[in-house]
């Protein structure tokens, strides 16, 4: 659609990189294209609507972050929880789009204890909620955010009905895949295995 | 004793769905049933902030493949 014939050109999600759950108060409009102002609300709400503690730490993923996050503490700084430590990275898919540096500084994989995050999560909510979307286009403003509200509340209940069925699955993988990758790593020898083991000095 | 404990690190995810767009409808008799109480912010207080909020964009990595 054209963006004359719109008032609203799209939608702003937040969501939690590991579940893939939509993180409440974080889906917001977009006026003109995906601007920077709009990513900064749907965090702040975001975050403030999951009640963080500002001792947890936040890794926030976000497709262009290498341009997003130079003037993110100036734009937002003062919005923030006081001493909440935030790490910055780029999902795995659109990070091998970017620089080679970009890899290196945003890549999750060199992110110290961020997991085997992919950060594209919302790709995949997005997908099942475009089912609804041209629903959503013509009806009133109103009615739209209570259709987007629905699904994306209907997906996480979804999601925490799977959460038993997926969780067996990952504790027996845990179970048997992980001593396997031990064995795998026991040649490069235990003295390299304790030091990467080593919990990392917290640097704030 | 949450300081230093990873596992309690929070991953959030942001991304842009332009799928989702609406197209501008011509009554304006809006009637909001919950305004800022779900998944969607306050309305009014996401205007606000868009008034003050600045934009500030640098140059890019130059190499960028995807937008």
């Amino acid at each position: 659609m054209s963006s004359k014939a719109c008032d609203v050109t799209g939608v702003v999600g937040i969501a939690c990189a590991r579940h893939g759950c939509f993180a409440p108060n974080g889906l917001v409009d977009l006026f003109r294209g995906e601007q920077q102002k709009n990513v900064d609300w749907a965090f702040l709400k975001a975050l403030e609507a999951t009640s963080i503690d500002h001792d947890q730490g936040v890794l926030f993923i976000y497709d262009l972050m290498c341009q997003y996050f130079i003037y993110f503490l100036l734009r937002i700084g003062h919005l923030l929880p006081e001493n909440l430590k935030i790490d910055r990275g780029i999902g795995s898919f659109h990070v091998h789009g970017h620089k080679d540096e970009c890899l290196f500084c945003f890549g999750t994989s060199f992110i110290p204890y961020s997991g085997v995050t992919v950060g594209e999560i919302l790709e995949s909510l997005w997908a099942n909620m475009n089912a609804i979307t041209p629903a959503a286009r013509t009806a009133s403003l109103a009615h739209r955010a209570e259709l987007l509200d629905d699904h994306a509340s209907d997906s996480n209940h979804k999601k925490s009905l799977g959460l038993r069925k997926s969780s067996l699955f990952f504790h027996c993988h845990r179970l048997i895949v992980l001593p396997l990758h031990q064995l795998w790593l026991w040649p490069t020898g235990i003295s390299n295995r304790r030091k990467w083991l080593r919990p990392q000095r917290n640097t704030t | 004793m949450l300081s230093g404990r990873w596992v309690y690190r929070r991953f959030y995810v942001a991304d842009g769905n332009f799928k989702a767009d609406h197209i501008r409808q011509r009554s304006v008799d809006e009637i909001w049933l919950l305004d800022g109480a779900g998944m969607m912010p306050n309305g009014q207080n996401y205007r606000e902030f868009l008034k003050t909020a600045t934009e500030r964009r640098t140059v890019r990595c130059s190499l960028h493949l995807h937008t």
